[in-house]
């Protein structure tokens, strides 16, 4: 029997999902603060490890800013380290963010999209997220339970093979606290695929260094330079990590997943759980002859310009949903994909949507409508409002 | 010309680090300031005429390890079951809680402690040095000076007069303040301990004092001041000596004394003995010398008592006669202004006994002449010291009337000037560290907690009886109570906030106690700030 035969199939929800790729990849140290719609992420680590299902140190800390200076700090020494949070919470670790990029500290954090406050709203959006965009993280969306507990895994292979941190991130309650069937793997096919971790630069206690050293001008450029040739080396990792992946547990993912592209003219981009419903859409618009189809970005970070010049080329229009926004300009997957556009050929007019912030439902209905606006509009727009009363 | 910076960023380490060990530069190497853990003294301690260790003590209590609370409490008092009855506490005045809410009932959880150890301790010295002491007077200073003694393993023999010791203890402070029971258990402790007595045996007529010298290594003079020093005025000897009463009541007579009757005398023995009157049924009056507020604190305690109990008293005023007419006692008394006797103040009272209480004096006629100068006895305050060689003086005898806790001082401290001596050593009088003031108390970490009263009998319950005790004191629910609250000024008790709150791990934590790691202690101070009790000290690295 092939260990993949020994796959168990269990109800789920996301962050519960996200709790067994943890479990499974073997992670040492886990540090967060509750959060809502985090809080059970950290709850069922903590009973994991209470238990002894998991063998790691659970460090308990009173903010999240303690919790990611904690697990850099354990990374740094030597063990596999995860923390989780969202919205505010991330915001209040976005110093020690960049920390964790400039010491290159290969933790992974679940962020559980959910919109920042005031108002205060605990739905999901995914404006906290991409707000770290500039930290130096590695960033990849999910859209399903099995693909957060699948990318959970990933992540890990990929961080600790740059040395770059990676935020793995889930829309709130859609996947949070939705439950869909999830395949658990054998304990030793993961071993299989990820190996135990080592840092290079891992504390030695017998000569210890101090990490986060003073860099003067004359260094700290090289060091920046450094970080960014870990970017461009993680996205040829992510390729060959994503291939031995659906070798050895027989799921696909790529930095972008093309749906009904073969023959579009007309292309929804988008990120993350609202995939599925734009999925949903499409099929009824292709029943309808339309010739539309979904580029859903799957890693912001680094940005796959070449994938997204590939799939986007030659079409007739394009449309970005973001359930996010930057004051002042416009949808933030919009501005990325127009910038990685700029200078491609055959470059098609590319429309910004912004919908569902705060939770906002986004309904089959409203992906239609988007479709049909966009083929009416003569001239692009930065940022057209869904379904705002205005 | 070669480039300073000769390198690319493929050869940087990955991670921004130190290119040397931090073992040689450790962070500690910022440090400007560093924390010292020191304990201190509280203020009740430094206040403490014979230095009992007592956040030290508490936090045993505190602690639920009463042999170890009551180790450390003997350490500078051999005797709390008897001050945890007649101290005055002086200790409970500057105590630091008593700056928040209250101050902590000190006494109580003295005599608690004393108490619960009374019939425990008693054991002999582990070696024995060969030295001998003569201890003359077996009163409170002698035992002190006894028990120290005999615990550092020298042969003690003490001389009374009396059939059994204790001094004023036993003849004359009457049982409900501190019961027979109490103080033969400290005598039996003293036994136990292998200390010998020679009772009814007077030195000057049964033993001389030479020989004394002769037969021991050293000998303490710890004969008290119980000579009589009555005032002289005509009629002096028409009244009644409240000594004798005192004495006759403490042996189980009950004279019948009724109506209004006098207390002449200057000190707290008149207080008692008006109080004794009260109890035998008379209406007491006291007449003393100074105001009502210059009543000295160590007397205060009995006077509040007193009044209480519906004694009367007559302030600022003398005697100036006495006389006996028709079976009544005419006193003629004056006011007095501190110096003299203020003009056309006389006037006569009548009464129906008057007694003597007057504080007594030392009679040092058995001594040679060396020793003395004027009657009086010469000797250095703290060691005993006088000018005849292996011959020092302890208690009331050198110091007069005393209250018990500066008497078992005086008896301890001749006690390690006779153990230095015996040894060949200097005597070094003990030195304080600082005293911690209410400033560096943290009290953030204490809730405010009412002082938990004691048990006490009313007035009314007090004076229908001569035995019972008047103050009962805490159960060990009340004394873990109140010893709760006690800030352990000074003293660390381990509480941990220190190793908690320092932001680098530089605390560690060895043998259940804090330690400062030094190589990698930055000096930031948290510690020192988040001591509760003052314990950890900010010092100078060097100056600038
Ligand atoms: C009525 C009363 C109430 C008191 N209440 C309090 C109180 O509430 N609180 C407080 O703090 N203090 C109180 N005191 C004071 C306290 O009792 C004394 O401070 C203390 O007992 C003095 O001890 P001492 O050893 O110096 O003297 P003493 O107790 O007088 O002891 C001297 C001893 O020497 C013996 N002696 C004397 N001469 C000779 C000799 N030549 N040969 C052999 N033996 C000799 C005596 O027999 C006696 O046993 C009170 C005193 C009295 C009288
Ligand atoms: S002996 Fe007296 S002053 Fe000293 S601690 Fe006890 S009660 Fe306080
Ligand atoms: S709080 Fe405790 S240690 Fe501090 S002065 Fe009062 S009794 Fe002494």
């Amino acid at each position: 029997m092939k260990l993949i035969e020994k796959s168990q199939y269990t109800v789920l929800k996301g962050n519960y999902a996200v709790a067994h790729g943890v479990r499974l990849a073997r992670v040492e140290v886990i540090s967060a603060y509750p959060i809502t719609p985090q809080t059970t992420i950290a709850e069922k680590l903590a009973d994991m490890t209470a238990t002894g299902e998991l063998k790691a140190r659970f460090i308990t800390v009173e903010s999240e800013h303690s919790a990611i200076s904690a697990v850099i700090a354990s990374s740094l020494a030597g063990a596999r380290s995860f923390t989780a949070t969202a919205s505010q919470g991330l915001a209040l670790m976005h110093e020690m963010l960049h920390w964790a990029t400039g010491a290159r500290a290969p933790v992974v954090m679940v962020n559980v999209n959910r919109a920042l406050a005031p108002s205060w709203n605990i739905w999901t959006e995914q404006t906290d997220s991409l707000a770290q965009r500039d930290t130096g993280w590695i960033q990849i969306y999910n859209e399903s339970n099995q693909e957060v507990l699948d990318t959970t895994i990933l992540a890990f292979k990929i961080a600790e093979r740059v040395y770059l941190p990676t935020m793995v991130v889930l829309d709130a309650f859609i996947l949070s606290h939705t439950s869909e069937p999830v395949e658990i793997y054998p304990q030793e096919l993961v071993d299989e695929f990820l190996p135990p971790y080592e840092h290079p630069n891992a504390i030695n206690f017998d000569d210890p260094r101090a990490i986060g050293a003073f860099a003067r001008p004359e260094y700290y450029m090289e060091f920046r330079y450094n970080i960014q040739k870990a970017h461009e080396e993680a996205l040829r990792v992510f390729k060959e990590e994503t291939e031995l992946f659906a070798d050895m547990f027989g799921r696909k993912y790529d930095t972008v997943e093309e749906f009904m592209l073969d023959d579009a003219d007309y292309v929804l981009v988008l990120a993350g759980s609202t995939a599925t419903t734009a999925k949903y859409a499409v099929a009824q618009l292709r029943e309808r002859g339309e010739k539309v189809g979904i580029m859903r970005i799957k890693l912001f970070r680094p940005f796959p310009v070449e994938d997204v010049r590939r799939v986007l080329s030659g079409r007739k229009k394009v449309a970005v949903i973001d359930r996010n926004v930057s004051f002042g300009h416009s949808g933030i997957f919009y501005m990325e994909t127009r910038a990685a556009m700029y200078g491609a050929k055959d470059r098609p007019p590319i429309f910004g949507y912004v919908a569902g912030l705060g939770g906002r439902d986004v309904r089959p209905q409203d992906i239609i409508d988007i479709y049909e606006d966009m083929k009416r509009r003569e001239e692009p727009e930065n940022i057209i409002w869904k379904g705002v009363r205005v | 010309m070669a480039k300073k910076y000769d390198f690319k960023a493929s050869e940087l380490p990955i991670s921004p680090m130190t290119l040397t060990t931090t073992l040689e530069n450790p962070t500690g190497g910022w440090r400007s300031f560093k924390p010292v853990i020191k304990n201190k003294t509280a203020p009740c301690t430094a206040t403490c005429p014979t230095k009992v260790l007592i956040p030290h003590f508490i936090d045993s209590l505190v602690k639920g390890d009463l042999d170890m609370a009551a180790n450390l409490l003997h350490r500078n008092n051999p005797f709390p079951s008897i001050t945890g009855r007649l101290c005055h506490a002086p200790c409970e005045l500057p105590c630091n809680r008593g700056k928040y809410d209250e101050p902590i009932s000190i006494k109580q959880l003295e005599r608690f402690v004393g108490d619960y150890y009374l019939d425990k301790k008693g054991k002999p010295p582990r070696r024995e040095t060969g030295k001998r002491v003569a201890i003359v007077g077996g009163g409170l200073a002698g035992m002190a000076a006894a028990y120290y003694l005999r615990s550092k393993g020298h042969e003690v023999v003490i001389y009374d007069r009396n059939p059994n010791l204790g001094g004023y203890l036993r003849y004359y402070v009457p049982e409900y303040r501190l019961p027979l029971a109490v103080l033969d258990a400290e005598v039996g402790a003293l036994e136990r301990m292998g200390v010998k007595f020679v009772l009814n045996t007077e030195v000057g007529k049964d033993i001389g004092f030479e020989e004394l010298k002769e037969k021991y290594d050293a000998v303490i003079l710890a004969h008290g001041s119980s000579a009589p020093a009555n005032p002289d005025f005509p009629g002096v000897e028409l009244l009644k000596s409240g000594w004798d009463l005192m004495k006759e009541v403490r042996e189980g007579a009950r004279p019948k004394v009724s109506g209004k009757v006098a207390v002449l005398g200057n000190g707290y023995t008149a207080f008692e003995v008006a109080r004794v009157l009260r109890r035998l049924g008379a209406d007491p009056f006291v007449i003393y010398p100074t105001a009502k507020i210059r009543i000295p604190f160590s007397d205060r305690e009995i006077f509040t008592l007193a009044e209480e109990e519906g004694v009367k008293f007559f302030f600022a005023k003398v005697p100036l006669k006495a006389e006996r007419r028709n079976g009544k006692v005419i006193l003629t008394v004056a006011e007095w202004d501190g110096k003299d006797i203020v003009p056309a103040t006389e006037r006569e009272m009548e009464f129906e006994e008057v007694f003597l209480a007057y504080e007594g004096t030392a009679d040092h006629g058995f001594l040679p002449d060396t020793i003395r100068t004027d009657g009086t006895l010469k000797a250095d305050r703290r060691s005993g010291e006088t000018p005849l060689e292996g011959v020092f003086v302890a208690g009331e005898s050198v110091s007069g009337p005393s209250p018990v806790v500066n008497v078992i001082y005086s008896g301890r401290s001749v006690a390690a000037a006779v153990d230095a001596y015996l040894r060949g050593r200097t005597y070094t009088p003990e030195s304080m560290p600082e005293v911690v003031g209410y400033e560096r108390i943290v009290t953030d970490y204490f809730p405010k907690a009412p002082r938990v009263p004691e048990m006490r009998l009313s007035p009314t319950e007090r004076i229908h009886s001569l035995t019972r005790e008047e103050v009962l004191g805490y159960t060990q629910e009340l004394a873990m109570k109140e010893a709760e609250r006690c800030f352990n000024c000074g003293f660390c008790n381990a509480c941990g906030n220190c190793y908690v709150f320092c932001p680098d791990y530089t605390i560690k934590w060895v043998h259940g106690r804090p330690k400062v790691d030094y190589e990698y202690c930055k000096g930031c101070g948290v510690c020192s700030e988040e001591c509760p009790r003052g314990v950890i000290d900010m010092v100078k690295e060097r100056e600038f």
